[in-house]
Formats: structure tokens, sequence, C-alpha cells
């Protein structure tokens, strides 16, 4: 059974139920509402906020729950303080590449960390509960604007000019002057200042603003589009953030695009500030232990694969065209970005070495190996050749066949097996990094050291964000909707002259401003400063000195 | 607002979300494992072998099964295995194909391990260096061995060293009807 | 001509400093007086100021090319600045004179610790090679300067209301924010005489995050240290010896800055030492001692003030402080929102003065309950800029 409609005793018109003052005169027609939830009984207008029904479905239980403002209020705390618990230590995303989670974070921050990790707060941002608060707090913002901004349209749409006597009264600012002449010269002055006037009889509303009303449910409309959006980035096909890694000189698949394309590397720069350069920077420079840099860049040429059917095949690639990728400046195709994202020169590339004779005279020339993939013999001259027996780019140990075994394929720990041979006799010996072991007794020759090359490579980030488009548009209204809440202000004066002049007035934001706009005017026509209820001291002017 | 244009705006709006969020987690969840898992259909690939030769997946398939042992020169138990899988394989091999796919290495690595072996390996040994195929079978530890049917679907995956007797198994798995 | 300009610069913001300081004579004078030509003065001469300090900011952004808020001390400066804009703008409106009793300050006391930082020129590393530095930086701190003002008439409304023996939480909290600040300020001198006139210089010798070794410059004894630190002493160009410094073997993970921590904690220990004093002196409560400074404030207009800044600067930080930045970082760092340390501490600001003014709206929270929400506002603003960039290193931690 629904709560009755009200019919107002005043004026006649029936008002939806639980509405406490009447839609048409403003009277109060319903003073048994929940006055501690409702302070400000102007704050929706009087409409009802909320419909009443005696038989509750589960579904109008969690509706009424979400548009509660204290429970949205305390969903955005606890959001707030989850994302906090997320900067404590580093989300994983942040740690070292290659590095294990588990093992990360208990060496760096002990069991503390461990706990961290356990809870799946390294990943906080996209677990499962967070994105349920995110869920609660769309439908919250859904349920309250729609809660409350349906009845507010309704009684703002349709509003009479004539209020009753309380109505008047009730507002905050509020006046009655014996003298009533004026009232024409007070509505022509407040049209100057925008106001649209509306009448009925000799009572009067003057209205500006009325936009302002809808700021917050526009900015919630944005918002909820925001989170779609948001939510969207979890489907497949919306979001792509992977690293793209491309040794200098290299030409590369492109991730997720089916092998229909791919970049090579032709160059990457770094530049540094000279710290001589006759600048205002020069002292910061020159007093720094760092150098700074002040490019990287990533010159790229980007193909397009014109065979792109079987994963491994050899592409045919057709060069698109040629790009320098900069931190700012990402190279852009399809509905992907290609963003410089940093740089590894770690990496080795080759060694160069000697060949020296027991009284160190150098014989021959230097010879480079090609850590990725070494000749196997050096020819350098003077009779001499080096052939490389064994390699083991990362050596950890040799086997019982004597093979060099290693731990990766990758050269972070060479080891050699040299042969030299001058035609006749060979000799052998065994180079590691900083340690040089002869394997035949009494070499002549030694093997040695001269310097290696690392690569370059480049690190690209490759994005596509599908979702950008929503977040984006979501936020922008979210914003222009709260500049129209926040800096608009809807004002309203009602003035009659039934019984010597009437005026109050109500605004849904800055009182202050209000009464700056209007009192000006009452005193310019010979009236007192509209009289404000919540004020303090009654006779100050509006410039005042706040200080006693 | 009308009772029932109120009450399908809230059930809806509510259901929405509910579906909308069960949805999102459970892509939350299930995107990270998306591994070629058995049942899956095996992803073709085309790659040269040590020999120079092209080998693609689908023309092999036509005729017999395929066991993938995704491999390195660096990786010990796949070491160990490949006499083992070699012996195998030369008492017969009419029905099936095994083909080692060298995961990132260059051929000096390779020939430098084929030449400490005891004999010459017969089954093909296919070179992945760009990790192409690698990456799409989302291999992750090595040995990786797959077993695929002559219908093209992975009927077993290992993600450890083979025995004679898995060795056996997948043979058996991948050539059954 | 650049260097030229940069001396200018640099002492156009001094002199500004000086000026302000002076301004509060005569605005406390016009207080308790009610004279209007000594509130005609004090405004004349905080504007002066004001107008020395954006020639200061100009000057600078010529000099070196790019807008002056690139390192911690351009950040703070400008924010500080801004905070002068704030107390102007708020007067324009309210002429209020006690708020810029409290507000600027406040100000002075955040420039005094933006050049404890190295106030040297920086070129730009490539990432803030970028208009949106600018934009993005300026817009953000401007809404600082208007939100921070509802913090100051938050403060000045708690001492104003709050009775001075009381023994309640709220007093005791409005207690310990004065001794907060008094921590601040002591922080302030410790380190101008650490680091100037003693020069007391302990350098350690540590691995960072990334792998590189580094060396790290102590101005205070170590009370905690990066893990696995040597003492070392500086012999020669990239030479350091092992020498035998002070400390007492905490040590902590490198992706914590250890020195700025080990300062903080310093601050803390020397800051109440001397609050400890101030009370034995005084003989009552810190808060006591400045509660006659608010005496003439008109509560209802704190009040008033401290809602109007959040509704005036909260959409600028949201269009400032979230959206630019998230435009940047997309061309930047190819994802627009990484819920990195400093973006979500932004989030979680955004968040609490969107709190603010659902209970202030929605809820009826005005008055008392309004200034302290508007404290804690101002603190989490001061957290994000202080603490995030300092003591979690990270991506975002140069400014």
């Amino acid at each position: 059974m629904e709560l009755k409609e009200i019919k107002c005793g005043s004026c006649g018109h029936v008002n939806p139920p639980g509405t406490q003052l009447c839609q048409s005169c403003g009277k109060m027609i319903n003073s048994d509402y929940d006055k501690k939830k409702i302070k400000d009984v102007m704050r929706y207008d009087g409409s009802a906020i909320r419909s009443k029904t005696r038989s509750k479905s589960i579904f109008d239980k969690i509706w009424m729950f979400f548009t509660s403002i204290k429970v949205g209020v305390s969903i955005i705390l606890i959001i707030a303080v989850s994302a906090s618990i997320g900067t404590l230590f580093p989300q994983e995303y942040f740690i070292p590449v290659g590095v294990e989670p588990l093992q990360y974070y208990t060496d760096n921050y002990g069991t503390l960390g461990r706990l961290y990790y356990e809870l799946g707060f390294h990943n906080l941002y996209s677990s499962w509960w967070f994105i349920i608060l995110i869920g609660m707090l769309a439908l919250s913002l859904i349920a309250a604007s729609i809660d409350r901004g349906l009845p507010l349209l309704k009684s703002l749409r349709n509003q009479r000019a004539k209020k009753h006597p309380t109505f008047y009264k009730r507002q905050r600012l509020n006046l009655h002057q014996h003298n009533d002449g004026h009232t024409e010269s007070v509505i022509e002055d407040l049209k100057k200042k925008g106001y649209k006037h509306k009448s009925d009889d000799n009572h009067h509303l003057l209205e500006k603003g009325w936009l302002s009303r809808w700021g917050p449910y526009i900015n919630h409309t944005g918002l909820i589009i925001l989170l779609f959006g948001s939510m969207l980035r979890f489907f497949p096909g919306m979001y792509v953030d992977e690293l793209v890694y491309v040794t200098e000189g290299e030409t590369v698949q492109i991730p997720e695009t089916n092998g229909q394309y791919y970049v090579k590397n032709n160059d990457f720069i770094v530049d540094m500030y000279d710290e001589n350069a006759g600048s205002v920077f020069d002292e910061t420079l020159q007093n720094s232990n760092e150098m700074v840099t002040s490019n990287y860049q990533t010159d790229i040429t980007f193909y397009e694969n014109q065979n792109k059917d079987v994963v491994g095949s050899n592409p045919d690639l057709e060069e698109v065209e040629d790009y320098s990728i900069r931190v700012n400046h990402p190279y852009r195709f399809d509905q992907f970005e290609l963003y410089q994202s940093s740089y590894d020169n770690s990496q080795m590339k080759s060694m160069t070495f000697q060949l020296e004779d027991s009284n160190g005279e150098i014989i021959g020339d230097q010879f480079t190996v090609n850590l990725d993939n070494p000749d196997q013999s050096y020819d350098i001259g003077e009779g001499m050749e080096v052939n490389m027996r064994a390699y083991a780019p990362d050596f950890v140990e040799i086997d019982e066949n004597g093979a060099l075994i290693s731990e990766t394929p990758v050269a972070t720990n060479p080891a050699f097996v040299f042969e030299v041979t001058d035609g006749e006799s060979t000799e052998l010996s065994l180079l590691q990094v900083m340690l040089s072991t002869d394997i035949t007794q009494d070499n002549e020759y030694s093997v040695k050291f001269v310097e290696n090359e690392n690569h370059w490579a480049t690190v690209l980030t490759l994005k596509k964000d599908l979702t950008l488009p929503f977040i984006a548009t979501g936020f922008i209204i979210f914003l222009i909707g709260l500049a129209i809440g926040s800096y608009i202000n809807h004002r309203r004066i009602w003035i009659n002259d039934e019984d010597g002049f009437s005026i109050s007035a109500h605004t849904n934001k800055n009182y202050f401003g209000l009464k700056k706009e209007l009192n000006p005017i009452l005193e310019k026509n010979g009236y007192e400063h509209i009289f404000d209820r919540d004020a303090k001291d009654q006779n100050e002017s509006v410039n005042t000195d706040e200080e006693k | 607002m009308k009772k029932q244009t109120r009450n399908i705006l809230r059930i809806s709006i509510i259901l929405s979300i509910v579906i909308l969020l069960g949805v999102t987690l459970w892509f939350n969840l299930t995107s990270d494992s998306q591994a070629v898992q058995v049942g899956d259909e095996a992803v073709d690939f085309q790659l040269e072998t040590l020999d120079g030769e092209q080998i693609q997946l689908s023309e092999i398939n036509q005729e017999k099964g395929v066991i993938l042992n995704f491999w390195g020169t660096w990786c010990e138990p796949c070491r160990e295995e490949m006499p083992d899988m070699n012996e195998i394989y030369n008492e017969g091999n009419e029905d099936y194909e095994i083909v080692a796919v060298n995961v990132s290495e260059g051929n000096q690595q390779i020939n430098q391990f084929l030449s400490s072996l005891d004999e010459n390996l017969s089954f093909p040994i296919a070179l992945d260096s760009n990790r192409d195929v690698t990456k799409a079978y989302q291999v992750s530890p090595l040995p990786t061995t797959i077993a695929i049917d002559k219908n093209g679907i992975v009927v077993e995956k290992q993600e450890y060293q083979l025995t004679t007797d898995d060795i056996y198994s997948f043979i058996e798995q991948s050539t059954s009807e | 001509m650049e260097s030229t300009m940069l001396s200018i610069s640099n002492g156009l913001i001094t002199a500004a400093f000086f000026i302000l300081l002076v301004a509060l004579i005569p605005l406390a004078v016009s207080i308790k007086s009610k004279n209007k030509r000594s509130e005609y003065i004090a405004i004349t001469m905080i504007v002066v100021a004001f107008i020395m300090q954006i020639g200061y900011f100009i000057l600078r952004w010529i000099a070196t090319g790019h807008a002056p808020v690139s390192n911690m001390y351009e950040f703070i400066a400008t924010f500080s600045i801004m905070l002068i804009l704030g107390y102007l703008i708020t007067y324009h409106y309210y002429k209020s004179k006690v708020l810029g009793l409290f507000a600027i300050p406040i100000s002075l006391l955040l420039i005094a610790y933006g050049s404890l930082f190295s106030t040297d020129v920086n070129p730009l590393i490539p990432s803030l090679q970028s208009n949106w530095l600018a934009i993005h930086v300026i817009t953000v701190t401007i809404s600082y300067g208007i939100l921070s003002m509802s913090a100051v008439a938050g403060l000045i409304y708690l001492l104003k209301a709050i009775p001075e023996n009381e023994k309640s939480l709220r007093a005791r909290i409005l207690e310990l924010i004065m001794a907060g600040i008094v921590v601040v300020l002591v922080y302030i001198v410790t380190t101008l005489i650490m680091q100037g006139a003693v020069g007391y210089s302990d350098e350690f010798m540590y691995t960072d995050q990334r792998g590189e070794t580094m060396v790290a410059d102590y101005h205070l004894p170590s009370l905690v240290n990066y893990s696995e630190a040597i003492p070392v002493e500086h012999v020669g160009d990239e030479q350091y010896e092992q020498a035998d410094h002070f400390h007492t073997g905490i040590n902590l993970p490198p992706v914590i800055n250890s020195q700025s921590l080990n300062t903080v904690i310093w601050s803390i220990i020397l800051g109440f030492a001397v609050y400890g004093i101030l009370r034995l002196v005084l003989r009552r409560r810190l808060l006591a001692f400045v509660k006659p400074l608010a005496s003439r404030a008109d509560l209802n207009l704190m009040d008033e003030i401290g809602y109007r800044s959040v509704i005036i600067g909260f959409p600028l930080f949201a269009l400032g402080g979230i959206f630019f930045a998230a435009i940047w970082a997309q061309i930047a760092w190819s994802r627009f929102w990484g819920w990195d340390p400093k973006e979500t501490w932004a989030f979680i600001t955004f968040m609490f003065y969107t709190i603010f003014l659902h209970l202030r709206l929605n809820r009826g929270y005005e008055g008392e309950k309004s200034a302290w929400l508007a404290v804690i506002g101002f603190i989490l603003i001061l957290f994000n800029l202080i603490a995030i960039n300092l003591i979690v290193a990270g991506l975002h931690s140069y400014a």
C-alpha cells in the first residue's frame, strides 16, 4: 500500500506522496518527514526524494540502500583508503622487469612485504574487491541521482510564481516592508541583472542560473560514463600495453598485430646536456655527479607485412615510413601507438681479442667475436689462426665431456675455448671474464681481451586503448557538470505586494553573493537589506569588516 | 513516476551493474591463463630448419601426428632427453613426426651442442630465433613438449623432462585416432 | 643576459619574502585598531610583493626557456606564490584581514621550506619537455592556492571556536597541529644551520633501486640509512675512500629515501623538543598563545570562505591536477593513469574534497566539522607534495 498523494489545503494542488512543500504554492503540507536526513527542506525544493512503498522487494531494498548519501560517502571513503594502501609498497608493474614478485616483496620489505603480496595488494587496483567497490560506486551514483534528480526536475520545471506566505517565511532570506510602491522598479532592476521574470497576478518569480541545479547530475553522468569506460578495459581487444624490445639494427614483429606490422631500430640516440654549453644550466650541470639526458630517441622504419599468414614464416616487408620516436612524441599506426619507454645498453654484443706471445708482443691483428652468432675461425695474419672450439654465453661449468655448459642463452658471462694454430702445432686455452686458463701445457701464445661492445636496444611501449574515448568523454562531461554546479548559482526571488512588499530569496549556494546582488537593489529602492536568519549580525552591510 | 516504470528501472539498473561487474571480474580472472592447453587447436606455423628447409606444421600434420619439443642448448633436461627421443624416433616413425623447436639460439650454439652428441639427431630441428612460435604457444618453462594429433588438436602437454615412458606415451597419443 | 635575468629573478623573490613579512605588521595593526590606513598599507605591500613574485616567475621562465615548475624548489615557490594569490582573491571578495594574518606566514613558511632544496636551474629531462608541464602544474598550483584558503579559514575557525583549556580530543588535535608547525619551523632552521652554517656533511655510498652506485650527503647524523651503505669521504673527482661516520646501523631498502627520512625523524625529535620547551616557558598550550590572533575573526565568514574556496578551487583541481595531468601522462608515458603514488594521492585528495562537498551540501556539515575537514584536505595536499616526492622514490618524484 502506497502512501497517499497529498492534496494541498491552500491551493488544491495534488502532490506526490512524501512531498513536504506543495509543488504549487510552497505551503508545508507534510511535516512528517525525517528531519535528521532532510535538514534543509528547500534543498530539493520540498519534493519527496524517496518514494516509500511497503512491499519492498530485494531490488527495492538494494536500491534504497544505494540512494543514501551516507552510503555513497562511505564507499568513496573506503575506495580512498584502499587506494592509499596500494602506495605503501610499489605495485607489481613498478618492480623491475623479470624479477619474481614474491621474492621481490619479501627481500625488500620483509614479512610485511610478504603479507602485502599474499593479500594481493601488489595488484590492488585490478583486484576483485576493488572492482566491486567501483561497481558499488557506479550504482550509488546512478541510484542517488535518479532518486533525487527526477523529482527535482518535476518540481523545478513548472514552478508557479504564486507562493503561500509560509513559504516566504520559510526562506532563509526574507523581508516584509509596508510600502509597496517600488515593486516594479525592483523587478526591473533584477531583470537587468539577468533574472527571468514570471508573474501570476501580483506574485512574481525572478529566476536565474537554473542550469546550476543540473550540475551535479551532469557530473554524475560523466563519472558513470568514465567508470563504464574503465570497466571496458578488462574486455579483450580493448586494451594493449606491451613492451617492444628492439636492438639496434634489428627488425622485430610488433605483438598483438597478428604479424601485420614490423618495426626496425635504425638508430637509438641518447643526448646529454653539455655542461659547457654556455647556458644558464652550466653551473648546475657541472656541480651534479650525473649526466642529465636531454633527449631519448629511436629512429625507426615502420613496415607492413604483405605476407602475414603463418606464424614464423618469413615476412614480406613493405616499408611504410620512417619516424623518430621521442619521449612525448609517440608513433601512431592503426589504433596503436609506440612510445619511447626506456633503453638497454647492458647486453654484450661483441668482444675483441688479440694474440700475444710469451714476451708480450702482439701477434697479428685483433679479432672480434660476435657474441650472438660467432664465427668459428679468425685469420689474424702472420700465418696464425685462432679457432673458437667452444663457446658458452652464460658460462657456469664444464661438464664431464669437457663441454662448456651455459646457464642461459644470454651473453652475460661468456667463456671461450680458443685454439691457436700456426698451421703445425695447436694450443688451447679457456677464456672467461677476467680469467684465462691454459688447457694445453706450456702455451707460447696467449689470447688477451682488448675490449667489448654492448648492444644498444630501445624499449618501446606498444599501446592500444579503445576505452580512452569513453574515459575522456566521461571526464570532460564531469568537468562541465562540476563547473556548472560550482560556478553558477541558481537564484530565485519571490516577490508579492498582496499586503505590503514581501520578498524572499533562495539559492542553492553562495547566499553571500545573492545578498550582495540583492541588497543594493533593495537599498536603491528605499527598502532595508534583506533579513538573513542565518547571519549573526543583522546590521552588517555587505562590504563589512568581519571583525568586531 | 509510475510504480511499474520505477520497478523496471530499478531492476534493470541493478541487474545491469551486477552482470557487467560479473563479466568484468570473469575477464579479469581469465586473462592470465591464455596458454595453449590440451584440447585447443594447434597454431599453425612455418619455420626454417637447421638444414635450411622450410617446414610447416599443417603440412606435416596432414598425414602424421606431431610432437613439438621446445628446447634450448642451455637447458639441461632438454639436453638429456634428446638422445632418448632420437633413439625411439629411429625405431620407426611412419605415423608421427618430432619437430624440435629451438628457442632463440643461433647456429653456432646448436651445432656446438649437436657435435657433442654421440649420434646425429634424425628429426628436424626448427629454428625459432625470433621466439614467434614460442610466444604463439605461450611456452614458458623448457623443455615443453606438446603432442598434436592428426586432426590438429593438442592432446598432451608436458612442461618438464620426458622419460622414455613419456616419449612412448606422447607418440601413442599423437598417432591415435 | 640570461644570468642577469636569473639574478634579478632571485632578488625579486627574496625581496618579496621580506616585504610580506613586514606587511604583517600593518595588517595586525589594522585588525586590532580597525585602522583603514593600516589596512591599505598592508594590502598594497602584499600586492607589490605578489607582483614581484610574478616577476620572479616570468624572468626565470625566460631565462631557462621553460616554466619554472620543474623541480622541488620551483614547485614549492610557485605554490607559495599561489597562496598569496588565493589570499588576494579572497580579500577582494570578503575583505578579510585575519585570513591574511595566517595565510601569509604559511606561505612564507612554505617557501622557506622550498629554499632548502637546490635552487639551481635545471635543464629539462625528456619527459618534462612539453607544454603540458606549464599547463598542468600552473593550473594545479592555482587550485592549491585557492583550496588552501579553506584550510586557513578552517584553522582560524578552530582557533577561535575551541576553548584554550578544554580537555577534549579536538583541543588536543589542534594543539598537535600547532606542534606540527613548530616541527616544520625547527626543521627548516636546523637544515639551514647544519647545512649552511655548520657545514655538517657525512657521505655514504650505496646502491639505489636501479642498481646504480650513489653517494648520499647527510647533513644530520645518520639515524636511518640505505641498506649496505658504506660511510665514505670524498677525496677526488669520482674517488671515495672509506671513512668512519656516525650511523646507528638501521638500514632501509633503497626504495625509501633514507636521507630524507633521516631528516624527517630528526625534525620530529628536535621539533618536539622545542615544542616541549615552549610549553614549559609559556606555561600554557601553544594554541592558547596563538588564539588571540584569531579572536577578531567572524566565524560565519570563516565558514563561508572555507566553503567557497573549495567550491571554486575543487573544479580547478579536477581540471589541472587530474585532467591535464592525465593528458600529459598519456603523451609522455603512454598511460594516462597508472596508480603511481603521486597520482593515487591526487586521487585521494580529489575523493576527499568530494566527501567534503557532499557532507557539507547534503548532510549539513557546517561550521566546526567543515573546518576540520578543510584542514585535513590541506594536510593531504602537503602529504602528496612532501612525503610522496621525497620518501617514496619513483617515476613522479622529481617535483
